[in-house]
């Protein structure tokens, strides 16, 4: 029982170190920027970016769950960025519908739903990532990026409206 | 499947390139950073200041009475003092009247 004890112990001292951090939280941290950015070279910059800041502020850090809200907020701000270093925004009521045809099933859908996101302008953008992919809530996503609730949800619900529209048009009615 | 579990569907996590963490790890240099370790902050329990505030009074209390009682010594003595001085002109006066 100690032996296993001490087992554990050891692991979760790995898991704290640096390495253990990256290795444990760099799929969340690069899916974040590459979902955002829709450049897996941009996104692999942003995300070591991100880690190498990381190991400069460990010490400032106190716990796993600290160490995770740091990470998000970190990257949404640093992904957001590097768009505005990259390129103009386009704005969603601007963007051509998806082409492929209706009956190319979910991974095309997936793919048109990704196209779409990604040509919402940033803090949308930014809250519909952190929302569907990261799981957080409305409280969470305001406190990473700096805006008021009423903001995110009100970012949440129009680009769902506007999402469904688009994609209404293309692959018929969407339940919501 | 509604739009929100489609969008959760599409947003799925990606794994990053092959060899990214280890490229990261060496960027960042041969320090095993941690966490920082918290220094201990002394922990007080609920009966901490009710014990603080009773010991302060017992010591004010406890200064109070041997003050008091040292002022009462002061006073015997003095009053010891005086009927030595009256005592003593009373001596005086006696011995002028019997020498006369």
């Amino acid at each position: 029982m100690r032996e296993l004890l001490e087992a554990r112990r050891e692991d979760t001292l790995a898991e704290d170190t640096f390495a253990g951090l990256v290795r444990r939280h760099q799929a969340m941290v690069f899916s974040v920027a590459y979902s955002f950015l829709r450049d897996r070279a941009a996104a692999e910059e942003v995300a070591q970016d991100v880690f190498l800041a990381l190991h400069r502020a460990l010490e400032t850090l106190e716990s796993p769950a600290h160490v995770v809200n740091w990470l998000r907020r970190v990257t949404a701000h640093r992904s957001i960025d590097r768009q505005r270093r990259a390129r103009p925004l386009w704005a969603l009521e601007d963007v051509q519908e998806p082409a492929a045809p209706a009956s190319t099933g979910d991974l095309l859908l997936a793919e048109a739903l990704r196209r779409l996101i990604g040509t919402l302008p940033e803090q949308p953008r930014m809250v519909m990532i952190l929302r569907y992919q990261e799981d957080m809530d409305a409280a969470e996503i305001g406190e990473a990026l700096d805006i008021p609730v009423g903001t995110v949800k009100s970012h949440i619900q129009r680009s769902l409206k506007l999402l469904r529209e688009k994609l209404s048009r293309k692959y018929g009615e969407i339940s919501i | 499947m509604n739009l929100e579990d489609q969008l959760k569907e599409a947003l799925r996590r990606e794994e990053p390139p092959e060899g990214f963490a280890e490229r990261v790890i060496r960027q960042a240099g041969p320090a095993r950073a941690q966490f920082r370790e918290k220094p201990r902050k002394p922990r007080f329990r609920w009966w901490t200041w009710p014990a603080v505030a009773t010991v302060a009074a017992t010591m004010a209390m406890s200064v109070a009475v041997e003050y008091r009682r040292a002022q009462e010594a002061e006073a015997g003595r003095q009053a010891i003092l005086a009927i030595q001085i009256v005592a003593e002109e009373l001596n005086m006066a006696q011995n002028e009247v019997l020498n006369k």
